[in-house]
């Protein structure tokens, strides 16, 4: 999909106003806001410094999109709205450049690859980008091709989810991966020995990544979409569930998955900040679970509780 | 070993709602920082209390090409058009007023944004956001 980049070289007082007139407007998700300026306080807590070319830029770049189904006379109306209102409301002179052109989503999608290389998890897993030959046999491999998928290994929850995964014994057990974006946890599950993995998402982009990474695995997954577990087979009960998720996702799912685990069974839940996870304890405590491990990277939180 | 930063943006974004469409996926592409979908959890897992608000999110890229970021306080636009409960700012700010703001509440959003702005007191904040009322067609009152 393409979509119309506008692009406007502005003062610093036009981009605060340039960027609220073009955050009223429908169909645009957001303003970017490129060069930095004294209002915009640099972060040292980690000892960071800036490069000496981007300390007070007087010139910002301010970028906003339009999809693709805008005529060019469109976008050229709206840029021409939008440069009016500011010298109005600004009573400056003309001195805002306006460029506008189509953008491939491409160009993004893909740009970052090449920083991407395989990442070590856990005691004994690896998690390597499809496009990488990499080939390690002392540790058990997860071939990803992310996407715009969430789950490629680097994130703090997807590690403690799959080296929570690590610590049972899987072999034999049934496992369920709800929000499975890229069906990395499902994946890590099958290659670590369950018996039956099956993989839920709501998003159809995420099931179709899924089911791309678990053929690339040569794994057995059942992947389909799914809010939840809403309208989910209620038949079958599950050893262990896993969800890497979001906090009010993860507490609204917490009353479902009682109902589908084995009895002694394990939900293992992530996704959420440490000063999020007082509540989904207690949403835990409500359901009748009892959290048996707390695991932490920086400020990300896992736990694992077990239903009785 | 401290890192270089190479590079700002600054994104305003919907709250709990990132995705990789425009202009996230852009912003963090152009920076080959790679995993747009990261930034997108991140970002939805702490601004999940304030769904509802365009939140401000700084980026620094560093050298190495990992990243952070810095949740600023909602744009005084924002916060102008909750105070004064209209959905959007007059097209013709000089000439068609939308609503009225009592200085109270200027000063109340002032005082709320000052960590973020270079402002050396709540006066010099609240003259900031009186500029932003008045591009958006409100009234300052007493």
């Amino acid at each position: 999909m393409k979509w119309w980049e506008i692009k406007q070289t502005v003062s610093r007082n036009q981009a605060d106003v340039i960027s609220a007139l073009w955050l009223e407007m429908q169909d645009v998700q957001g303003v970017a806001v490129e060069g930095r300026t004294e209002d915009e306080p640099p972060h040292p807590e980690f000892g960071e410094w800036f490069d000496e070319s981007l300390l007070e830029t007087d010139q910002q770049v301010v970028r906003v999109y339009f999809p693709e189904t805008y005529k060019e006379a469109d976008i050229a109306a709206l840029v021409a709205g939008v440069e009016r209102s500011v010298f109005q409301i600004l009573s400056e002179e003309r001195n805002v450049l306006s460029e506008w052109s189509l953008v491939d989503e491409e160009e993004w999608a893909d740009g970052w690859k090449h920083e991407y290389v395989p990442v070590p998890v856990g005691r004994r897993l690896l998690v390597i980008p499809n496009w990488d030959q990499h080939v390690d046999t002392q540790r058990v491999s997860v071939r990803l091709e992310p996407g715009m998928a969430f789950g490629t290994g680097t994130h703090e929850t997807t590690q403690l989810a799959m080296e929570a995964l690590e610590r049972i014994t899987l072999a034999d057990k049934r496992v369920l991966d709800v929000g499975c974006g890229t069906a990395i946890l499902a994946i890590t599950a099958a290659k670590l020995g369950a018996k039956e993995v099956q993989a839920l998402d709501v998003d159809p982009v995420a099931v179709s990544v899924a089911k791309e990474n678990v053929r690339l695995n040569e794994v057995h997954v059942e992947v389909s979409q799914g809010d939840l577990l809403k309208g989910f087979s209620k038949e079958v009960r599950y050893d262990v569930i896993v969800a890497n998720i979001l906090r009010d996702i993860v507490i609204e799912l917490i009353p479902e998955a009682r109902s589908r685990l084995m009895p002694g069974g394990l939900l293992l839940v992530s996704g959420f900040v440490e000063q999020h996870a007082p509540q989904v304890e207690e949403a835990l405590l409500q359901s009748g679970f009892q959290t048996i491990h707390r695991y932490q990277k920086n400020d990300w939180i896992l736990l694992e509780a077990s239903y009785t | 070993m401290p890192k270089k930063i190479v590079k700002v943006v600054k994104l305003q974004i919907p709250a709990g709602k990132a995705t990789p469409a425009p202009p996230v996926g852009p912003a963090l592409g152009q920076a080959q920082v790679g995993n747009i979908m990261g930034f997108c959890k991140e970002f939805n897992a702490r601004t999940a209390d304030q769904v509802g608000l365009i939140i401000p999110v700084v980026l620094y890229v560093y050298e190495d090409r990992s990243y952070t970021f810095d949740l600023k306080t909602p744009p005084a636009a924002v916060l102008l058009k909750k105070a004064a409960g209209i959905e959007s700012g007059s097209s013709e700010p000089n000439k068609k007023k939308v609503a009225t703001v009592k200085r109270a509440k200027v000063r109340e959003i002032a005082e709320q944004k000052m960590p973020d702005l270079n402002a050396a007191s709540v006066e010099a904040a609240m003259r900031m956001v009186e500029g932003t009322a008045r591009s958006m067609g409100i009234v300052i009152e007493d």
